[in-house]
């Protein structure tokens, strides 16, 4: 209500405007509204920011609850489709003999898939333990090749060296004969010309004889030679 | 307790479906935290649901939630006295902020912005409120009860309520850069 009492504009009251907000219009609250460009202003700014504040709070309170209603259907979604898979886990003795309508679910075949891969999964990791042991026994035999020739090697050079001292026992037995031999020969030259000298001795005595030179019978031949030669 | 009462509260899908948005802003705005909101909302349905033979049909369904959600905040308040609006202010996003970033039935995006605007502003009035400020001014700007209505959700008697109603509008008024 415009009021030019002592100079002073007089406004809507607190309670007035309130009520102007809750849309209360009373004739004199109007009749104010009409006249002061200031008060229409601030109801109006007032009001639509309340108003503004009012519709993005009802929004964002339905999306969220729109949001959990989804967050709760797709939890039971998931469940039920949990549900159905341990179902047919718990009962597959009877599959083949029934008309299966989870065949056609798209549920059930994900289930099946991962049931698949797992095996498979399984399959791949004993497999590979397999190989892994037989590896290892590949890696055992050859070790255990390697060291039987190390130990041919070993005989073989064992028997390398045996040769060799026989070889040498042999060199040793053939010198020492060749030894025996050359000593033998040596003895025997030695008798032959001992044999020669001797009968050369023997030859020489006569011509002296011969002359009338005779020995004596106590005195010795040497000084009887001398005497002749004087 | 009429028929169709009888019917929606023996249902509590159709309970969750007709009034979780609804309590959902008031409890939201109320708090200033949705994670606390939504548990609020939560048990405030179940305890509809489970007490729904003590409701006498003495005001709307609604006002009996509003009742029992805002009596569920005072409880909640008061466990979480020294953590409450503190912690949210400092640490979660607070009512301005999440007025800011919803999406306005505004056509332009001038339009869009300035209404983001003034509703960030009006949030930023009501965590300046005391409780009983902020819960009226809600319930009545917001959810549109009649102040019988709030009477009844609050407790409060009419002079009261309309004591915290004009206080409320006058900060908010304030805030807006209204007259003093």
């Amino acid at each position: 209500m415009e009021d030019h009492r002592e100079g002073k504009t007089v406004h809507l009251t607190d309670e007035q405007f309130t009520e102007l907000l809750m849309g209360g219009r009373p004739a004199r609250v109007q009749a104010h509204l009409q006249e002061c460009a200031e008060c229409r202003a601030e109801a109006e700014r007032v009001g639509g920011a309340i108003g503004d504040f009012s519709e993005q709070s009802r929004q964002w309170a339905e999306r969220r609850a729109a949001a959990r209603v989804l967050r709760t259907a797709a939890q039971t979604l998931r469940t039920a489709e949990r549900e159905s898979v341990l179902a047919w886990l718990a009962r597959p003795q009877s599959w083949l003999a029934r008309p299966q309508s989870w065949l056609v679910r798209p549920q059930a075949w994900a289930g099946a898939a991962l049931a698949v891969a797992l095996a498979v999964g399984i399959g791949v990791t004993i497999e590979r333990e397999h190989s892994r042991t037989a590896q290892a026994d590949a890696a055992k035999a050859q070790a255990g090749v390697a060291a039987a020739r190390v130990e041919a090697t070993t005989v073989q050079a064992k028997a390398a060296k045996a040769q060799a001292g026989a070889t040498m026992v042999q060199a040793k037995v053939a010198v020492q004969a060749e030894a025996a031999v050359r000593s033998a020969t040596l003895k025997a030259d030695n008798a032959l010309l001992s044999a020669i000298d001797g009968e050369l001795r023997a030859d020489e005595s006569a011509p002296a004889s011969l002359y009338g030179l005779t020995a004596d019978a106590s005195g010795d031949g040497t000084k009887s030679a001398k005497r002749t030669s004087n | 307790m009429g028929e169709t009462t009888l019917t929606e509260l023996d249902d509590i899908e159709a309970l969750d479906r007709a009034y979780r948005a609804r309590l959902l802003r008031f409890v939201a705005y109320s708090t200033g935290d949705m994670d606390l909101a939504e548990m609020v909302v939560q048990d405030c349905l179940l305890k509809a649901y489970n007490g729904r033979d003590s409701f006498r049909g003495e005001c709307s369904v609604y006002t009996w939630l509003a009742h029992i959600a805002g009596n569920l905040v005072r409880d909640h308040q008061r466990t979480r006295k020294f953590q409450f609006w503190r912690r949210v202010q400092k640490t979660g996003p607070n009512l301005s902020e999440l007025a800011g970033t919803l999406a306005s039935g505004e056509s332009s995006p001038e339009s869009q912005m300035l209404a983001r605007e003034r509703a960030r502003e009006v949030s930023a009035a009501l965590e300046a409120l005391s409780e009983n400020q902020r819960s009226i001014f809600l319930m009545r700007f917001v959810d549109e009860m009649e102040l019988q209505e709030i009477c009844q959700a609050t407790g409060m008697r009419m002079s009261t309520v309309k004591t915290h109603l004009h206080r409320a509008v006058k900060a908010v008024r304030l805030k807006l850069g209204g007259r003093a």
